[in-house]
C-alpha cells in the first residue's frame, strides 16, 4: 500500500517537474549541464560552457592543455618543432581506435585540417588553421607533418584545441552545420556518447582502455537542468552528484554546510569589464579613460558583487594567477579627487550648475552604462559604478538591455571591421583569452586581423609596435619582458577598465567523485576529471 | 455625470462591504506611496548595509544583494509598481474607452473593422506576445507602459461598446438624435458621461491586471532591472537564490504579500465600482 503511494508521487513528480528522476547506480555519475550543446560535434557544440568541454569528452585533438593549460602530447605521442619554427611533426599513438571500432590514423588529421579549411562553420577552428597552416601531410599511418607559413609560437596552444574529425564518417558530411545525430558524434575520446535528447539528458559511456586512462564511470548522466534554482536545489538534496553551472557567491555557505556536498573554489579568468569607445569624444582621450578608472573601486565591486570570490581586475588585464602577470602595472586605486582633476583639466566643467559636468563646448554629456539584462552581476555593477561617476559629476546611468542587442552595438556580426555604435557598458571576456600570452593583444591591436576582440576600437601605434614584437617572438625570456611592458602600456592607455575576475566555484558530493582536477582558470568539469592518469 | 448621480453611487458603494474594503487597502497605499520618503528608513538606493543581511533592528527586513534595506525598497517599490500600474492603465482606457465609444456609436463597418481588431489583440497568445514585446522594445519603464497598454486596451474597448450600444436607443439619446442634434453633441453630452463610470471601473480592474503583468516581466527579468519595482525585488531575490537561502522568508514573502494585496485592492474596488454603475449586476451576489 505504501509503496503504491510512493510510486504514484514519484510518478505525479515526475509529471510536474519533468525532470528524470536519476538513480544513483554504481560506476554511474550525474552531472548537470546548465545549458544544452546540440549533439556536441564540433561544429555543432554550443560554445562556451559547458559546451566545450562536453565536447572534449567526446573528442581529442593532438595535444591537450593539462591543469595548468600548458600543452601536452595527447593523440600525438611526440610533437617536436624544427629549429626554424616551421616545421611541427607529430607521432600518433599506438593502436588509438575510433568509437566505432575504425582504426585512428595519419589519414584522419590531414583529412580534418582540410575539413575546417573547406567547412567554415566552425570558425574557432578554421581561424588558426587558415592563418597559420601551410599544408598538412600524413607522412605514413602514424606520422604527421605540418608545415607553417610563418613563426607562430600561439600555434602549439591552437593545438590544443582543434578536435580531431574521423575521415570515414565526415567525408561523405557536406552541410556539417546541420549534421545533428548522435550517430555522427565519434569521436577517440574517454566517453562515447549514446544518447542526447535535445534540452533534456546526454548518457555517455566509458571508452574502456582509453590511451590516457581508464575513465572513472560506466555511465556519465548529463540531466539538462535550465533553472539554476532547480539545478542547484537538485544537488542540495544529492539528486545529482555535480553541476556545470559554477556556484553563486552566496550559496557556498549554504552548500559548504551540507554534509558531503565539498565546494572548491579558485581563480577564474573570466573578466567582467568596463568598456569604452575609444573612437568618439570624451572617450577618444586618454585622460578622460583615466579619470573613469580612478572613480572605480575594484575591491569593493569584488565585495559586494561576488562577496569577496574574485580577484581584484588588473589594469594590465591579465589575470593575478597566470604566470605572466605584472604587479607594477598602474592600477588606479579610487581617488575621486585625482578624477575630478583630470576631468577639470580637460575642461569638462559643470557649467549650468545642475552637478554634472559638460562638454567643454558647453553641451550636454550623458552616456548610459549598457549592460546585458538579465544578468545579476552585471546589471549591479552597472548601478554601483553609475553611483560613483556621479561622484565625480559624470552622468552615466546604468541601463540594461537585450543581450543580443547589446552586442547589436558592440561588436556588430561579431566582427570589429563593422565598427560600434555605444558609448560605455558592461561586457566580459571568457577565460580562454587569457589561457596564453597571445590572448589580450586580440582586444587592443588596431589590426583588425590581429586586434579581432578590439571591440572598443582602442588604437596606440605604440601598442601596435609591442604586440608585433610579442607575436614575433619565439624566446621564452624576451616574450615575458614584453608581456610586462604590455600590461604597463595596457594600464597606462586604459582601453578599458578591468573591473574583477570572478571566481570559479563547483560543488560536489565527494562520495560520488572525489578524483577532480581544477583547470586553472576554468574549473572542474573537464576531460582530466574523467580518466585516471596515474593507473 | 449629475452630482445626484455621483451621490446616488456613493451611496451604493458604501453599502458594499467588499468595495468598502478595497478602498482602505487601496487609501493605505496610496498614503505609503505619497509619503514613501518620510516612511522609509534609509534611501533605497544608497548601499547602506553589507549584502545579505537577515533582518535585524537596523534594517528591519534586512538588506538584499548589494546591501540596500529591503524595506525601503518595498515601500519606494509602491510608487513604482503602482504608479506603472496605473499609468498603463489609463493610457489603456483611454484607447479602451475611445474604441468602444466609436465602435459601438458609428456602428457598421466601423464597427466590424474595430471588433475585429480588438478580437485579434484579445486571441493572441498574451504572455508570449508580451515576452517578445518586452525583450523587443528593451527594458524601461515607458517601454513597459507601452507593452502593459497595447495588451490591456481590448477587452474594456468590448465591454463599453456593449454598453454604448443600449445607450444609443435609449429615448433621450434617440431623442436628441431626432431633434437634429450633432455627433459630438450627443457623444459628449449624452453618450460619454454615461460610460464613463463604467470606464472608472474598468480602469480600475486593469489597473490591478498591469500591476500582476508588471511584477511577472519585471521577475522574469524583462522589466527595468534598475526600477526598484516589487517585481524587480522578486527578481533580484531569486537570481541571487533567496529560495535557497532561506531570506526568501524575508525577500520574497513581503513584496508577494504587498503585490497580492494590492491586486486584492483594486480587485474589491472595481467590483464593487462595477455593481454599483451596471444596476444590472446589482442583485447578483
Amino acid at each position: 500500500m505504501n509503496k503504491r503511494i510512493l510510486v504514484l508521487g514519484l510518478a505525479l513528480a515526475l509529471l510536474i517537474t519533468g525532470i528524470p528522476i536519476l538513480v544513483h547506480a554504481a560506476g554511474t555519475i550525474r552531472i548537470a549541464a546548465h545549458l544544452d550543446s546540440l549533439n556536441l560535434t564540433p561544429f555543432n557544440y554550443v560554445t562556451g560552457t559547458p559546451g566545450y568541454r562536453k565536447m572534449t569528452l567526446v573528442y581529442d585533438s593532438l595535444l591537450y592543455g593539462d591543469a595548468d593549460n600548458i600543452p601536452q602530447p595527447w593523440l600525438a605521442e611526440t610533437a617536436e618543432l624544427s629549429e626554424d619554427g616551421l616545421l611541427w611533426t607529430f607521432v600518433l599513438r599506438e593502436g588509438i581506435t575510433w568509437h566505432d571500432g575504425e582504426p585512428f590514423t595519419a589519414y584522419d588529421v590531414k583529412f580534418t585540417f582540410e575539413y575546417y579549411l573547406e567547412y567554415t562553420g566552425a570558425g574557432r577552428f578554421t581561424g588558426p588553421i587558415a592563418r597559420a597552416v601551410d599544408r598538412v601531410w600524413a607522412y605514413d599511418d602514424r606520422t604527421v607533418k605540418i608545415y607553417l607559413k610563418q613563426e607562430e609560437p600561439a600555434f602549439r596552444f591552437d593545438l590544443t584545441d582543434i578536435p580531431i574529425l574521423p575521415r570515414h564518417i565526415w567525408k561523405d558530411i557536406t552541410d556539417p552545420d546541420n549534421a545533428l545525430d548522435v550517430s555522427v558524434t565519434v569521436g577517440t575520446g574517454p566517453y562515447k556518447l549514446v544518447e542526447w535528447r535535445e534540452a533534456e539528458i546526454y548518457r555517455f559511456e566509458a571508452n574502456h582502455g582509453y590511451f590516457m586512462g581508464e575513465p572513472y564511470f560506466d555511465t556519465v548522466i548529463m540531466p539538462v537542468i535550465l533553472d539554476s534554482t532547480a539545478l542547484f536545489t537538485a544537488l542540495k538534496v544529492g539528486e545529482i552528484d555535480a553541476a556545470t553551472l559554477s556556484v553563486s557567491a552566496e550559496l557556498v555557505a549554504e552548500f559548504e554546510a551540507v554534509d558531503g556536498l565539498e565546494v572548491i573554489a579558485g581563480p577564474g579568468y573570466r573578466s567582467l569589464t568596463l568598456k569604452m569607445n575609444n573612437g568618439i569624444p570624451p572617450f577618444d582621450d586618454v585622460e578622460f579613460r583615466q579619470a573613469v578608472a580612478y572613480a572605480i573601486d575594484s575591491q569593493d565591486l569584488v565585495d559586494t558583487i561576488q562577496l569577496g570570490y574574485a580577484a581584484l581586475g588588473n589594469m594590465g588585464y591579465f589575470h593575478p594567477a597566470t604566470p605572466w602577470f605584472n604587479p607594477e602595472a598602474e592600477q588606479y586605486e579610487q581617488d575621486f579627487a585625482a578624477a575630478n582633476a583630470l576631468l577639470d583639466g580637460l575642461g569638462y566643467l559643470d557649467v549650468d550648475g545642475d552637478g554634472m559636468r559638460e562638454y567643454p563646448d558647453g553641451s550636454e554629456l550623458s552616456f548610459p552604462i549598457l549592460c546585458r539584462a538579465g544578468t545579476a552581476q552585471r546589471t549591479r555593477s552597472a548601478e554601483i559604478i553609475s553611483d560613483w561617476l556621479a561622484e565625480v559629476g559624470l552622468d552615466f546611468p546604468a541601463q540594461p538591455m537585450e543581450w543580443t542587442a547589446q552586442v547589436g552595438l558592440f561588436w556588430p556580426d561579431f566582427n570589429v571591421r563593422n565598427g560600434r555604435d555605444y558609448g560605455l557598458g558592461i561586457w566580459g571576456w571568457s577565460p580562454p583569452a587569457m589561457f596564453t600570452p597571445w590572448g589580450p593583444i586580440e582586444m587592443v591591436h588596431s589590426d583588425p586581423d590581429y586586434g579581432w576582440l578590439n571591440i572598443q576600437g582602442f588604437a596606440d601605434p605604440d601598442m601596435d609596435a609591442l604586440c608585433d614584437d610579442i607575436l614575433a617572438t619565439s624566446d621564452q625570456a624576451e616574450l615575458e619582458i614584453l608581456i610586462d611592458e604590455f600590461q604597463v602600456l595596457m594600464a597606462d592607455g586604459v582601453p578599458f577598465v578591468t573591473l574583477f575576475y570572478a571566481d570559479v566555484i563547483f560543488a560536489y558530493w565527494a562520495d560520488a567523485h572525489d578524483q577532480w582536477v581544477f583547470r586553472k582558470g576554468e574549473g572542474i568539469h573537464d576531460k582530466l576529471s574523467m580518466i585516471d592518469m596515474e593507473g | 455625470m449629475s452630482t445626484s448621480r455621483l451621490r446616488e453611487i456613493l451611496k451604493t458603494f458604501r453599502r458594499n462591504p467588499l468595495g468598502v474594503v478595497g478602498v482602505s487597502i487601496l487609501c493605505a497605499f496610496l498614503f505609503v506611496t505619497v509619503f514613501a520618503d518620510v516612511i522609509s528608513p534609509y534611501d533605497p538606493y544608497e548601499r547602506v548595509g553589507k549584502p545579505f543581511e537577515k533582518p535585524s533592528t537596523t534594517h528591519l527586513l534586512g538588506t538584499n544583494d548589494i546591501g540596500q534595506d529591503l524595506l525601503s525598497e518595498m515601500i519606494h517599490g509602491a510608487r513604482i509598481s503602482l504608479g506603472l500600474g496605473f499609468v498603463a492603465a489609463t493610457i489603456a482606457m483611454t484607447i479602451g474607452t475611445v474604441v468602444g465609444v466609436v465602435a459601438g456609436y458609428a456602428g457598421g463597418i466601423v464597427d466590424t473593422i474595430l471588433m475585429r481588431m480588438v478580437d485579434i489583440v484579445l486571441v493572441i497568445p498574451f504572455l508570449p506576445l508580451m515576452i517578445l514585446l518586452a525583450a523587443l522594445l528593451g527594458p524601461s519603464f515607458w517601454n513597459l507602459v507601452l507593452v502593459l497598454s497595447v495588451i490591456i486596451w481590448a477587452r474594456p474597448a468590448r465591454v463599453i461598446r456593449a454598453q454604448v450600444l443600449s445607450l444609443k436607443e435609449r429615448g433621450h439619446v434617440v431623442a436628441a438624435r431626432s431633434t437634429g442634434g450633432t455627433v459630438a453633441h450627443i457623444l459628449f453630452h449624452h453618450v460619454i458621461p454615461a460610460v464613463l463610470p463604467l470606464s472608472l471601473a474598468q480602469l480600475i480592474l486593469a489597473t490591478r491586471t498591469t500591476i500582476l503583468i508588471e511584477a511577472s516581466l519585471s521577475f522574469l527579468g524583462l522589466g527595468d532591472p534598475i526600477s526598484k519595482s516589487w517585481g524587480t525585488i522578486l527578481y533580484y531575490a531569486q537570481a541571487r537564490s533567496a529560495f535557497l537561502t532561506g531570506a526568501w522568508l524575508w525577500w520574497i514573502l513581503p513584496p508577494g504579500l504587498l503585490i497580492s494585496a494590492a491586486v486584492l485592492g483594486f480587485a474589491f474596488t472595481g467590483y464593487a465600482l462595477e455593481e454599483t454603475v451596471n444596476p444590472r449586476l446589482r442583485g447578483r451576489r
